[in-house]
């Protein structure tokens, strides 16, 4: 394999990685906002809550690591921006 | 009849008038059938064994019971 060959390689698994986390961020934020929804209703579940409560600190892992290594996914999210402005580099959901 | 005429005809409490609504009943048989007010109901959800977040995001809810796609 040339060198050539081998970058390609490594920006594909990098690609993937990112894809990886964003499907994870995306699959624990559905999961925290159905289980939002079922807490309004329900109140007094103590096993949804528990549920709640595990999962929200699990996304916010994800959305740290993601700010982090691959760029923003909120305005005035977790992580400050490198040079240049980072905004526009990200993956749009239907890019994904 | 006027709607209020047979809802007086069955004891029950006339009705507010609704604007742009007629509150003449029109029935082109004449005699009146029997009606009474649409009743919705809700059965209260028990939450059991869920998806996982992947199985969640996949089936479009969290909870198994609510699981209901669309054929076609």
């Amino acid at each position: 394999m040339d060198n050539k060959q081998e970058d390609k390689v490594k920006t594909e698994n990098v690609y993937n990685q990112q894809m990886q986390l964003l499907l994870k961020i995306q699959e624990l934020e559905f999961t925290a906002i159905e289980l939002n929804l079922y807490l309004d209703t329900h109140p007094d579940d103590q096993q949804a809550l528990n549920l709640y409560n595990s999962v929200v600190p699990q996304l916010r892992k994800c959305i740290e690591a993601y700010e982090q290594y691959c760029g923003p996914l909120f305005h005035f999210g977790m992580a400050t921006s490198q040079y240049p402005w980072q905004w526009i580099n990200s993956p749009w959901p239907w890019e994904m | 009849m006027y709607f209020n005429q047979y809802r007086q005809s069955l004891n029950y409490p006339p009705a507010p008038n609704m604007p742009g609504i007629p509150n003449k009943l029109s029935y082109p048989g004449g005699a009146m059938p029997p009606l009474q007010l649409a009743r919705a109901y809700v059965p209260w959800q028990h939450m059991g064994q869920v998806f996982s977040p992947a199985e969640a995001l996949a089936h479009g809810t969290l909870f198994p019971e609510l699981v209901s796609p669309y054929p076609g």
